[in-house]
């Protein structure tokens, strides 16, 4: 697959699981909250990550050109 | 820092993830359930993951943003929604695939982005395609065992460089045995492929400078070999085709039968 495809399919799905995750967040129990939200961090952060990523190759790629 | 021992069911991000630092242990863990996946190591080099049983994740194993020097070793990764095992782009190098078994992942068996990755003695089953190289150069793939694939079992892209395989069976999948697309250079050697559902090497318009030599092929359907590249040599491989009134289906039917009893699901994904 295409690396600047393989990310942005990477970024889509990562942001899907976000939405879901700030979506049912109200429903979670208190006691269980503090661990969803290390793991929103942890999803925000790595969706930053392959932003970045893209931004690398499209710069690299406009480089090339 | 070790991690050994634990069932981990259903949580939202990774069974178990490493981020940063070098040389932690991430052993004998059964992770089911993921909404991400099993073992994610994020940049961090020189760990050790082995004999971790790993199903219904996302990817059971994922080496990301730099990630090298890692041991990935007698693992099983099933019945993953994305791949079994990945090492994800170009920086993620020099890790070791050992003795793993990946089976029917929805993605790909084993997905091995970057530079000198190798692949040994890895059983890779019913998986959606079964291994995928691709970005940089000189990954190694030895020994391993592919089979039961749906959309591709061996696939080579953008123009990787200097690959070796050598000893692998590749037997049973629905398409091209190994497709190497647009590769450069590489070595393909004493493979068995047999009983494809395509060509059982395909080198591809753009493909050059391949070695394709002492493989045996048999009864990969239309051609045991399709060179439609530049420069390539193909040496001394046993070219059979099918046997009168034979099909690959017919004979892969048989060879289920005779090895389902070597994929033991039972002991995977159950706590």
């Amino acid at each position: 697959m295409d690396v600047r495809m393989k990310i942005e399919q990477e970024i889509e799905r990562k942001k899907k699981i976000i939405e879901d995750c700030k979506n049912m967040m109200e429903r979670i129990p208190n006691h269980l909250r503090s661990s969803q939200e290390t793991a929103l961090e942890i999803y925000k952060r790595e969706l930053e990550t392959l932003e970045q990523e893209l931004v690398k190759l499209e710069n690299k790629n406009f480089m090339n050109k | 820092m070790g991690i050994e021992g634990i069932n981990i069911r259903h949580y939202r991000a990774s069974g178990i993830l490493i981020e940063f630092g070098f040389g932690h242990r991430v052993v004998n863990n059964r992770i089911n359930n993921m909404l991400e996946h099993g073992v994610e190591v994020v940049s961090s080099r020189g760990n050790l993951i082995w004999k971790n049983e790993i199903s219904y994740c996302y990817d059971g194993v994922l080496l990301i943003s730099g990630s090298t020097n890692n041991w990935v070793i007698e693992n099983v990764a099933s019945r993953c929604y994305g791949d079994g095992f990945e090492s994800f782009l170009a920086p993620d190098s020099n890790n070791a695939f050992i003795s793993n078994k990946s089976i029917r992942n929805r993605n790909n068996g084993l997905e091995m982005y970057g530079s000198n990755n190798l692949a040994f003695n890895n059983l890779i089953i019913d998986n959606g395609i079964g291994v995928i190289i691709s970005q940089e150069r000189d990954s190694v793939f030895i020994g391993n065992k592919v089979k039961g694939t749906i959309l591709g079992t061996h696939v080579i892209f953008e123009e990787y460089t200097n690959y070796f395989a050598g000893g692998n069976k590749i037997v049973c999948n629905r398409e091209e045995g190994i497709e190497n697309n647009n590769g450069q250079f590489g070595i393909f050697i004493d493979n068995e492929i047999s009983y494809n559902g395509d060509s059982g090497i395909l080198l591809g318009e753009e493909s050059s400078g391949n070695l394709v030599m002492n493989n045996k092929l048999v009864c990969n359907v239309p051609d045991n070999i399709s060179n439609r590249g530049t420069n390539n040599s193909i040496i001394n491989n046993t070219d059979k085709p099918c046997d009168p009134c034979e099909s690959p289906s017919d004979v892969c039917d048989a060879f289920s039968d005779e090895e389902g009893n070597i994929i033991d699901e039972s002991k995977v994904g159950v706590n």
